[in-house]
């Protein structure tokens, strides 16, 4: 990407440079917009200080500069996960429109910075806040006071300034038309930020204190004014909001639903949504109130937003509504007599809701979950004693029922801790989570005793509904604890005995998730036991409730275990399960869709009897296709693109690629809407995944080279695109990183172009290669932008190319040495750029790693003298890490050249290139074997010497034509391998011992002897010495 | 007469002499009677109302109350059969028997002490050895009592507890004599459990066939035949088929009712066993486990499953499970038989 932003900033320059001086400075703020508004933030950042460093930039100009900078820091810093990271950021803006101001105090966007500053400021201080200790309090504290300063100032000089300007602007005079409305803009958005600071220096108080409550009512107040002035904008809605959560916090509630009423009673439209969307959840959280207690208008609030707009949404502020409607049926349902038919039907209510809300992280998840599990529990003796019908009953409690009133006291409070662990996450308090967090192991650990006591009291007249409150509560505890066993037992327990009941389907769900839990936790070999149990609880499901929805989410676990098992069959037979019209269906056509592609790509890779064949192969690969089109199609209709979806449309792209066609993968990458390729180039959040976004340009960068015609171009911008990013993303060792994602890049190649020479399709695999050395011949020949790891990525898909034709099986192809040839090039001209980089420079092991690449290329292109002159400089250092693997290289590559050049053999056994010292820089394997001959570390090494060495006498003497020198020769190859039988007689192992038997068993037939292999060697050993 | 319960007496008739004597008798089935006691025996009470003499069979009476017993005898009764054997033991301590001149009430209290010293120790809580003492000494001293076939029964259990099976059938068989079916039926599963543990697995096999062909239409012998096909599954487990004891056992459980909680108790130790002889490690630890999670109430059979669970828990790399379990099995049956082992 850098060259094509490159291009576009040459272009904008150039235009700067032709346009008039007095219209210089709109263009350069319209263009750095756009950069923001694509979040090219680093590129506009590099305009600017272009701009600054450039003579011919007009003044305007230059004085807009810091201003504009701070704009770019402060939407950069929104990206920011990290919340002092984000301060930091924040503080830079804010230091750039200080110098802004500083500089140009009579600017006439000076009033407007001031505005900006003590925003920034603002958002400065919450960032500070957020995560920090208590003893940051103060510090956030003074960063309002200063943000309250700047705003009050701000607001005096754009008051001023509007002063200045006609009331009436002629209707001919755009520009000061366009400044007043600018200005307007800007005053109410001080005014807006005076009482947000209020709210804010108020949480800054100890909660529920009276300094507190003192600050919200000024904030309160200042809302308010502002909702007077500004009624029917939105700037004056949204101070309502905010004057409606000022006496929320102060617990003047009916205060605060007259402002949300009103803001959820507001026109039904597009604009009006979002804080429509916030009236009624804040309306339902005061109505839900315990001081309130008013579920049933809580309710009718609900039904009017589900009927609205409310019912498809997922957003924070739509799920907080459904949980706090389940809150106020579920409370409802218990202000009824217990026997009351209502009852049942408003806990129903309540299920419906929060079960939504159970399933999708976010801020009520986990009170939402704590909710399900209370309301899945057959209702006990407490309601009914509540209810006031059951008196007797009551009287009569046993041990059981004492225990158990126990364990409901004890579940309140697990409801409570939960909501406030929660909040804490929600804040990221690491002490107050660690305290909670205690607090709830110990409450979970009392409940579950007081059930246990429950049940171990229980006797012939405890009823059956008791009986299973108390077992269900002990599956849901053992599974929130990670005792699988537990929770199993209890939930299948349930699931078969008591199948009508609620208890009964919600147990049969624990029971399977724990099954399946137990078989990933099982470190045994053989997982039958946990296996069999899956699938028996699984089917018993199937079986019980087939319409189920306890069937379908079955469905969807058994799909995800029969793939971890490989069982694509069953797999396949369980998402037929989940009927074609389910809203899960698609979801699940993703995820199976992926799996089995990605178990297609593992099984591809298998060797020997792992691997299926390629029949096989290709009908998993359909099948994982025409899952992935089923579910895309399905999932793209709806609005919100998630990352499942991006994720399933990257992997189709993937199997078009290597089914060769590329143009479909194109196609996919290239969608508008779900094309990952689109997406990652947007920003969009749901492929904010590093991992995601390097994929996505890998496989770019592989369909425009494969395709045909090839789309060059595109494939350079995105190689831009994919360095651009390694370097952006901050790594200690971008370049490292990138090398590491064009080698697995080759990598991928190299197994595409295996598996199309194992699978015979020749025409594919010449056509693929050919697109690649066309592309890779050209980023070598860049005279720039041919970086380090660009290179070595050419270099290493060069070899793997070499190797897919010399190793993929069958005949080696006459194509391989000339790619390992290319290959040697590229990594030459790596080793080039690397000796000029000092960084590089300074770690030797890299260089001589690469020379030591060059010199395996020259050896398998049959380059024999360049390989040993590449090893040279290698050898010719103090020992290194790789020096002993290069002194074995430069033998193997004698012992190479030896078929062709006879006499290199004895180059190989006894090395070469005497140095100053007269003593030899190539060892050969004489050496190599006396140098790791005591080093049992190192004795696969010295056996691999030693067999190289009685091989190259062999293969010597086998060229030899004197019959009587071939057999000296023969009887010392022989007499090596006694020797290494003498030192070692296990030889080094089983395979190492076979190998020296194969050998063995030539010499002798050579020799003329009989082909006893070892059986000579055992003999000899076991006569008596010479005399 | 297993379960011969007897009413909480009126405090005001404690002050009544014998000569106006009003015991009272509630039958399983219809009215209570009042009248004089007269003559007992282990199969007969006989009351005496006006001039009439009513013969009452034992298995046919559900409660019986003396005329004159302290109040604290009677909360004892019922403290015994809710299972609070250690108020009971209490409340007879408080009794000055000394100031009780009727030899029933006297009968009565030595019985109750007796079978509360026998359920605690049975409980893993008590001792075996004093227990054991009180059981025989009434066993001993009152052949004719109404209370005899229970203290028998009581006997047995307690002595299985000790690992003393052969002197347990003793006991059994004596149970076994008692006229009525249902008894005979208990006795033959009681029995047939002394054999298993004695490992005289055809003979335990043939007492639990004796149980299966009992004719009746009594429902409570109906939870007998199970408990005699549970025991059979058992005695083939122990003769080494395991597999078929395996499925014998899931098939009882399949096919009775969840709360039939003591049958499920056994069977699933039953289960635990037979898995662990066929090697089955897991599905023992899952069988024992539903004892100790769902029908812990049984201190004899959660204490078996608690000790099979010390061992089982570690064999899943679960050591703290496995030392939990020991734990609780030396905390709640320290003087358990399993405790010690």
């Amino acid at each position: 990407m850098k060259r094509v932003v490159g291009k576009l900033l040459c272009s904008v320059a150039a235009l700067l440079s032709a346009v008039p001086l007095a219209d210089a400075v709109e263009p350069v703020s319209q263009f750095v917009a756009a950069l923001r508004q694509r979040k090219y933030f680093d590129e506009a950042m590099d305009y600017l200080a272009s701009l600054e460093r450039a003579p011919s930039a007009d003044i305007a100009t230059q004085q807009q500069l810091a201003y504009e900078r701070a704009f770019v820091l402060a939407d950069s810093a929104k990206l920011q996960r990290d919340p002092q990271a984000r301060a930091t950021q924040l503080a830079r803006a804010g230091d750039s429109l200080r110098t802004f101001l500083a500089e140009h105090p009579d600017h006439e966007l000076a009033a407007s910075a001031s505005g900006r500053l003590a925003r920034l400021t603002f958002e400065q201080a919450l960032a500070d806040s957020t995560g920090g200790p208590d003893s940051s309090r103060e510090r956030t504290r003074q960063l309002l006071f200063e943000s309250a300063d700047l705003a009050k100032a701000s607001e005096a000089d754009l008051q001023k300034r509007l002063e200045q300007i006609p009331k009436l602007v002629p209707a001919s005079d755009a520009a000061l038309a366009a400044d007043k409305q600018r200005l307007s803009a800007d005053l109410m958005e001080a005014r807006l930020l005076r009482p947000n600071i209020d709210y804010e220096l108020a949480r800054t108080q100890p909660a529920g204190s009276s300094e507190a409550k003192k600050q919200f009512r000024s904030a309160a107040a200042g809302f308010a004014a502002l909702y007077e002035s500004y009624r029917t904008r939105s700037t004056g809605l949204l101070a309502r909001l905010w004057e409606g959560r000022c006496y929320q916090e102060v617990g003047e509630l009916t205060l605060a639903l007259g402002c949300f009423r009103e803001l959820a009673e507001l026109p039904a439209s597009a604009e009006t949504r979002a804080l429509r969307c916030k009236g009624v959840r804040h309306a339902l959280e005061c109505l839900t109130d315990d001081r309130q207690r008013n579920y049933q208008e809580a309710i009718e609030f609900s039904e009017r937003w589900d009927k609205d707009a409310g019912a498809a949404a997922t957003d924070p502020d739509s799920m907080a509504i459904r949980y706090l409607t389940a809150v106020a049926y579920d409370r409802q349902a218990n202000s009824l007599p217990a026997k009351d038919p209502n009852r049942k039907k408003l806990a129903g209510q309540a299920r419906q809701f929060v079960d939504a809300v159970a399933r999708q992280p976010g801020e009520y998840q986990v009170q939402a979950k704590v909710m399900l599990v209370a309301l899945a529990a057959p209702k006990t003796k407490k309601d009914e004693k509540s209810s006031g019908k059951s008196e007797k009953a009551a009287a009569k409690a046993s041990g059981f029922a004492e225990a158990f009133e126990k364990v409901n006291d004890l579940l309140q409070k697990v409801e409570a801790n939960a909501a406030q662990l929660q909040a804490a996450r929600g804040k990221s308090d690491a002490a107050e989570i660690e305290k909670l967090e205690k607090e709830k192991s110990a409450l979970t650990a009392q409940a579950v005793a007081s059930l246990h006591t429950a049940l171990g009291a229980s006797d012939a007249k405890t009823s059956t509904d008791d009986l299973n409150a108390a077992r269900w509560y002990l599956c849901y505890f053992a599974w929130d604890q990670g005792n699988d066993y537990d929770a199993a037992l209890m939930g299948e327990f349930l699931a078969r005995h008591y199948p009508d009941s609620e208890a009964g389907r919600k147990g049969a769900k624990v029971a399977l998730a724990a099954y399946v839990r137990m078989y990933g936790a099982s470190k045994d070999d053989d997982k039958s036991f946990e296996a069999d149990h899956v699938e028996r609880m699984a089917d018993w499901i199937f079986k019980q409730w087939p319409d189920r929805e306890e069937s379908e989410t079955a469905a969807i676990t058994m799909l995800n275990f029969a793939i971890a098992q490989k069982k694509f069959d069953r797999a396949v037979e369980y998402l037929n399960k989940i009927a074609v019209t389910s809203p899960r269906r698609a979801q699940a056509e993703l995820r199976a869709g992926q799996a089995l592609w990605s178990a297609c790509l593992r099984a591809a890779q298998a060797t020997g009897d792992d691997r299926p064949g390629d029949a096989d192969l290709d009908k998993l690969q359909d099948r994982a296709k025409e899952i992935l089109e089923a579910g895309i199609a399905k999932s793209e209709k709806n609005e919100q693109v998630d990352a499942t979806l991006v994720a399933a449309v990257l992997a189709l792209a993937q199997i078009e690629v290597e089914s060769g066609a590329s143009d479909k993968a194109i196609q996919w990458l290239e969608k508008p809407k779900i094309g990952p390729l689109t997406l990652v180039k947007a920003g969009n959040p749901a492929v904010n995944r590093d991992a995601f976004i390097t994929e996505t340009y890998k496989l770019a960068l592989r369909a425009y080279i494969a395709v045909t015609p090839q789309q060059l171009p595109k494939a350079e911008e995105v190689m831009d695109r994919l360095e651009k990013f390694v370097e952006k993303k901050g790594d200690a060792a971008p370049s490292i990183n990138l090398t590491g994602i064009y080698i697995s890049l080759g990598r991928e190649l190299q197994q595409h172009l295996q598996a199309l020479r194992k699978s015979g399709k020749n025409r594919e695999l010449d056509n693929v290669s050919k697109a690649f050395e066309v592309f890779l011949d050209r980023v070598m020949k860049r005279e720039t932008g041919a970086s380090y790891a660009s290179l070595n990525w050419v270099g290493e898909t060069y070899y793997n190319l070499g190797l897919s034709f010399a190793e993929g099986g069958g005949t080696p192809s006459l194509k391989a040495p000339g790619f390992f040839e290319k290959s040697a090039a590229g990594y030459q001209r790596m080793l080039e750029v690397a000796e000029k980089e000092p960084k590089l420079t300074a770690q030797p092991d890299t260089l001589n790693a690469i020379r030591a690449r060059i010199a395996d290329c020259y050896r398998r292109s049959g380059k024999y003298e360049e390989a040993i002159k590449a090893l040279l400089p290698v050898l010719k250092e103090k020992p290194t890490p790789v020096y002993l693997s290069a002194q074995v290289q430069a033998a193997e590559t004698y012992q190479a050249e030896g078929l062709v050049k006879p006499a290199a053999y004895a180059l190989a056994i006894n090395g070469s290139q005497p140095g100053k010292d007269g003593k030899n820089v190539i060892w050969g394997w004489g050496k190599i074997s006396k140098m790791t001959v005591n080093n049992p570390k190192l004795s696969t090494v010295f056996h691999q010497a030693r067999l190289n060495m009685a091989e190259a006498r062999y293969n010597f003497a086998m060229a030899e034509k004197d019959t009587a020198k071939q057999a000296k020769i023969l009887e010392a190859a022989k007499q090596d391998l006694w020797f290494t039988y003498k030192l070692h007689p296990e030889l080094g192992g089983p395979e190492t011992a076979a190998r020296y038997e194969r050998l063995l068993k030539q010499i002798q037939k050579s020799l003329g002897g009989d082909e006893t292999g070892l059986s000579e060697f055992k003999q000899r050993d076991t006569e008596p010495a010479a005399t | 007469m297993k379960q011969v319960i007897v009413l909480v007496a009126c405090v005001l008739l404690a002050a009544s002499s014998a000569a106006s004597a009003n015991d009272k008798i509630k039958p399983l089935h219809g009215s209570q009677s009042s009248g004089k006691l007269g003559a007992m025996s282990p199969t007969e009470i006989v009351l005496e109302v006006g001039t009439t003499k009513k013969k009452l069979a034992v298995n046919e009476i559900d409660s019986v109350l003396f005329d004159g017993e302290p109040n604290e005898l009677a909360q004892a009764r019922i403290a015994v059969h809710a299972g609070r054997d250690r108020d009971a033991v209490s409340m007879l301590a408080k009794i000055d028997a000394s100031k009780i001149d009727r030899p029933e009430i006297l009968q009565d209290i030595e019985f109750y002490r007796a079978m509360a010293a026998s359920h605690l120790a049975l409980a893993g809580t008590g001792s075996k050895a004093d227990a054991g003492k009180k059981l025989f000494a009434f066993e001993k001293a009152h052949r004719t009592s109404f209370h005899y076939f229970e203290a028998c029964e009581a006997l047995g259990d307690l002595l299985m507890g000790l690992n003393k099976f052969a002197e347990a059938e003793s006991f059994y068989n004596k149970l076994a004599a008692a006229p009525w079916p249902e008894y005979k039926a208990r006795a033959g599963v009681l029995s047939g459990r002394a054999l298993l543990g004695q490992r005289q697995f055809d003979r335990a096999s043939a007492k639990f066939d004796d149980v299966l062909a009992i004719d009746s239409d009594d429902k409570k012998i109906d939870g007998h035949k199970l408990a005699a096909r549970l025991g059979k599954a058992a005695a083939l487990a122990g003769a080494g088929k395991a597999d078929e004891a395996i499925r014998q056992t899931e098939e009882i459980i399949a096919q009775t009712d969840p709360e039939n909680q003591e049958l499920h108790a056994r069977a699933y130790n039953v289960l635990g066993n037979c898995y662990l002889a066929a090697g089955k490690k897991k599905d023992a630890l899952l069988a024992f486990l539903h004892v100790d999670l769902l029908y812990s109430r049984f201190a004899d059979l959660h204490a078996e499953a608690l000790a099979n669970l010390a061992t089982l828990w570690a064999d899943v790399d679960k050591a703290d499970r496995a030392e939990q379990a020991r734990a609780t099995l030396k905390q709640k049956y320290p003087t358990s038989a399993w405790a010690q082992k």
